[in-house]
């Protein structure tokens, strides 16, 4: 009765949900390589991935401006480099994104500190990631800076399927997912399909399809993306569970 | 591209977590959602009508909710009755994630219901609750988890029971579970406590599920009973109160022998019969038997004032 995209209904209780295909390596783990250039290139793409949440948390616990934010936030990731805090990550302690946010709080506290102290003529402090874990935080610190997170992943994940339609020529199917699904949501307002037929002149027949292969890509890339970001497997299907509310195993 | 806005986030999210369930079917807004899975109503492009697609959509124990999903789709398979959804296909989506179609059905869940219904509907949607329980039992089916938020009511009063996840069948081992089939449920990794607060069987509470019977069953549908009467916060007539007393007992030797031998006291309650479950008072008897047949004593009473008249007339 299904069709062949389908796979057969498996038979016995002894069946498991399949692994989700690892399409790229963890780049939280690669901070921690010996080899410095993989430890930038590393650093590199969690910058891309944190850097929105850094400053939106920044914003919000110091009430800064978004150029002062984003300041301290450079200040921060040049810090983190400099002194290789990233590579010091424990998954066994906790998620990356904890450890992260962590760091950021205390980075952020001991510079804030620091000019205070320097208005009196003191110094800057060394920071101390050691505890980093133990480090109480605000809810509203922690919800915005989660919030933040999310809308990043998903925007790295949207740039990854906009470049994967344009490689495989499939600029259509990029438009209408982005006409449909990406600024439909934005303005709640959805094109019809047949507005978008007329507006990308492609057959409406070909909307279901174009929309179908787009969102099982983007959700490839949002685990690929995470997959990316996280240490270990179990990281992994904790993230996915927690901002996604899917299932992978 | 400009940032994503909250509601963008929320969308591109059930993006995310809506099923791709090949060219058959399309699949549309998000129904509902579960402990174990999600519901979305589907077109069938073969079939060319709407149907219900549940998929697994939570984590924790993947394997076992996949299995359980698949358990709940062989279940449901067996039971064929106006008040047990149907289902239509099985398979597993491209992404791994089992699913089953079942028909789509339409109205309200229960307690919905309940505010609006007055006692008499909502006595006979219990007894469609119970045809329906009693017809998995004839087939060696337990439900297990019955409650009000798995009972849905149609726009012409009619029932379906809904979840049968953690079902059990006679002949087969019971499920072995770590997760919770409907909210409010409760399951240990032995599978031992299965159900829901309230509606949950003593020996189901207290570890007994894999050797609970169909008096299970039954006192679900006792404390669902009493949820019902319960609803417009009016006094419980005595002989309904015996039934859903006797229903659920804490000894399961003390229930109602059957689901039908309780549907059938509850029709009793309607008919204005005698209530097994219930030992009538004198004054109570007589009260029942003036209400059920009013109109006959009533007749029999001008009759015999108007004898008595004419014979005082004449005796005049």
């Amino acid at each position: 009765m299904t069709l062949a995209l389908v796979a057969p209904w498996p038979r016995g209780e002894s069946w498991r949900v399949r692994r989700f295909p690892e399409t790229r390596v963890s780049v939280v783990s690669a901070l921690a390589s010996d080899d410095a250039a993989t430890r930038e290139r590393a650093t590199a793409v969690v910058i891309a991935a944190y850097r929105t949440p850094v400053i939106a948390v920044l914003q919000r616990r110091w009430d800064l401006s978004i150029e002062d934010a984003e300041d301290l936030a450079h200040d921060f990731f040049a810090q983190a480099l400099a002194r290789d805090w990233l590579s010091r990550y424990d998954s066994g302690k906790g998620r990356f994104r904890t450890f992260l946010r962590t760091c950021l709080l205390a980075f952020a506290a001991t510079a804030h500190e620091s000019a205070n102290r320097q208005k009196r003529g003191g110094g800057f402090d060394h920071l101390s990631i050691d505890d980093a874990f133990a480090v109480a935080v605000d809810d509203e610190i922690t919800d915005t800076f989660d919030q933040e997170w999310t809308r990043s992943v998903l925007s790295l994940a949207l740039d990854a399927l906009r470049r994967d339609c344009e490689e495989h020529g499939r600029l259509s199917t990029w438009q209408v997912f982005e006409a449909y699904d990406v600024e439909g949501n934005e303005t709640d307002n959805r094109p019809t399909y047949a507005a978008l037929s007329k507006q990308l002149d492609i057959p409406a027949t070909q909307i279901t399809n174009y929309l179908n292969w787009a969102r099982r890509r983007f959700r490839e890339h949002v685990l690929a993306t995470l997959r990316e970001l996280t240490a270990s497997d179990a990281e992994y299907r904790d993230e996915v569970r927690s901002m996604l509310g899917v299932t992978v195993s | 591209m400009k940032p994503l806005s909250g509601a963008a986030i929320e969308r591109l999210r059930e993006t995310i977590d809506r099923p791709h369930a090949g060219d058959r079917y399309d699949v549309h807004e998000m129904l509902g959602r579960g402990g174990m899975g999600s519901v979305y109503r589907a077109h069938d492009s073969i079939l060319g009508r709407d149907v219900a697609l549940k998929v697994l959509s939570t984590d924790a124990d993947a394997a076992a909710l996949a299995s359980r999903l698949a358990r709940e789709a062989r279940v449901l398979a067996r039971l064929e009755h106006p008040g047990i959804v149907a289902v239509h296909d099985a398979g597993v989506l491209e992404d791994g994630r089992p699913f089953y179609v079942m028909r789509l059905a339409h109205g309200k869940q229960l307690d919905a219901y309940a505010m609006s219904a007055g006692r008499g509907d909502l006595l006979r949607v219990f007894l469609g609750i119970c045809d329906a329980v009693a017809y998995a039992h004839a087939r060696d089916v337990i439900h297990r988890d019955l409650s009000p938020a798995n009972i849905m009511v149609g726009e012409f009063g009619e029932v379906l029971v809904l979840d049968w996840g953690v079902a059990k069948v006679a002949g087969e081992s019971a499920p072995s579970l770590s997760q919770s089939s409907a909210v409010g449920s409760v399951t240990t990794a032995d599978g031992v406590v299965i159900g829901t607060p309230g509606f949950m069987a003593p020996e189901q509470a207290s570890g007994g599920a894999a050797t609970a019977d169909t008096r299970a069953d039954t006192y679900g549908l006792g404390a669902i009973l009493r949820h019902l009467c319960n609803a417009h916060g009016a006094d419980i007539p005595r002989p309904l109160a015996s039934i859903i007393e006797r229903a659920t007992a804490l000894n399961p030797a003390e229930r109602f022998e059957s689901v039908s031998a309780l549907a059938d006291d509850v029709r009793h309650f309607l008919d204005g019969e005698r209530v097994l479950a219930h030992r009538e008072g004198i004054l109570e008897r007589g009260a029942r038997l003036y209400k059920r047949n009013q109109a006959l004593i009533l007749l029999l009473l001008a009759y015999a004032i108007m004898r008595v008249t004419i014979l005082l007339w004449r005796g005049i």
